[in-house]
């Protein structure tokens, strides 16, 4: 790898235009937290395609990306969400194969303990909950939570208002809220009560 | 960030999938490569063999189930006839390995125009990160790209549409339209 320039994702994509080798730094920059999302949302392999195939598509529409927005990152995990669509059944698969983790057993009774216990206990209905869920709530939900992204960063990269984005996380909290409490679990022990997420 | 809860339902979230192996520097230095050819192609002005669906003819599809825990590809006597110029395509399906079989047909009688497995898929995709989409191919990712295709479960399989002899430069496929041999699928991975 070489030199990290100091150019913003914006200025690279700019110079790319002209001088495609540029763009390989775009990859350098994401390629980690592009993957670790899809691993988290896709079979293993499916996601290793996927991850490859964001900044291939990325590459080749690089003259649609906004020269105003500062980062790339939200415009590649718009790619990336696009590309879990496409694989409806590859995500469900991979979300139901969290639900088949094995449930920890726990020696002792410490708060912690028990908290984590509950937790444990409560995966196989949280992601079956995910499950559940509208598209359209758990990406935004996921975007969050396993892409680590920010509100403002996710109404860019699903281009929506950051309205909706709020309003989407709060319905898709509260549906998982219901959810695995009809399952006849909880998720810990301040899970009571759900508060719009803005 | 809104309530208490809320960030209790994102940490459990993050719980989850907490156990998420990143990828591996192979994986990477992979994707990588494929970055850099695509980038060679653009600068070279070249563009990539178009993925839209070709001449639409006759079209044999021999199924391929590839099995085998050291990847070793294992070929069974699989024969699936696809003819993509009626609507909807004809099937005939006559494989040995019954789980698979299953799987395909359900997919059929469901109403799958383009059914294939996720292996098939993957393969797929393959082909079209290095820009060699072949005929079979290029109707698989057509119809994916266009929501008609929902693979269906199948870890170890994978499609190979040979045509009989149609593409230039492929030459005749010896046994178009019978059971594919081994060697057969090994040449067809191997491209």
């Amino acid at each position: 790898m070489g030199v990290v320039s100091t150019l913003s994702d914006s200025d690279l994509i700019s110079e790319s235009l002209s001088r495609p080798d540029a763009f390989g730094e775009i990859f350098d920059r994401h390629f980690d937290a592009i993957s670790a999302y899809l691993r988290r949302r896709l079979p293993m392999s499916r996601a290793d395609e996927a991850a490859s195939e964001v900044f291939l598509i990325a590459f080749r529409r690089r003259q649609d990306f906004e020269l105003a927005r500062e980062s790339a990152r939200p415009w590649l995990f718009g790619i990336a969400t696009n590309l879990i669509r496409s694989s409806r059944r590859d995500e469900l698969r991979r979300l139901r194969a969290y639900a088949k983790s094995p449930v920890e057993s726990e020696p002792d009774h410490s708060e912690e303990t028990i908290e984590r216990a509950d937790a444990s206990q409560a995966r196989p209905a949280l992601a079956e909950a995910l499950v559940q869920l509208r598209r359209e709530e758990r990406d935004v939900l996921l975007l969050l939570s396993w892409g680590e992204l920010t509100y403002p960063e996710i109404a860019d990269a699903l281009d929506l208002p950051i309205g909706t984005v709020r309003s989407r996380l709060a319905r898709g909290r509260e549906q998982i809220q219901e959810l695995i409490a009809d399952s006849g679990q909880q998720l810990g022990r301040d899970d009571q009560g759900v508060e719009s997420g803005g | 960030m809104g309530s208490g809860s809320g960030k209790h339902l994102d940490q459990r979230l993050r719980e989850l999938a907490a156990d998420v192996a990143p990828a591996d520097e192979e994986t990477r230095i992979a994707a990588r490569a494929v970055l850099t050819e695509e980038i060679e192609v653009d600068k070279s002005g070249t563009r990539p063999r178009s993925r839209r669906r070709p001449g639409r003819r006759l079209l044999v599809a021999i199924l391929a189930l590839v099995v085998g825990s050291g990847g070793l590809a294992v070929a069974y006597e699989v024969e699936w006839i696809f003819r993509s110029d009626t609507d909807p395509p004809v099937y005939s399906l006559d494989p040995l390995d019954p789980e698979a079989a299953e799987q395909i047909q359900g997919a059929i009688e469901g109403g799958e125009k383009y059914p294939a497995t996720d292996g098939d898929v993957s393969y797929c995709r393959k082909q079209q990160a290095q820009q060699r989409v072949d005929a079979s191919c290029a109707l698989t990712l057509e119809a994916l790209e266009a929501g008609e295709l929902d693979p269906v479960p199948g870890p170890i399989s994978t499609v190979h549409l040979i045509p009989c002899g149609q593409e230039p430069g492929r030459g005749e496929v010896p046994s178009c339209g019978g059971p594919i041999t081994e060697r057969e699928i090994e040449e067809a991975l191997s491209r």
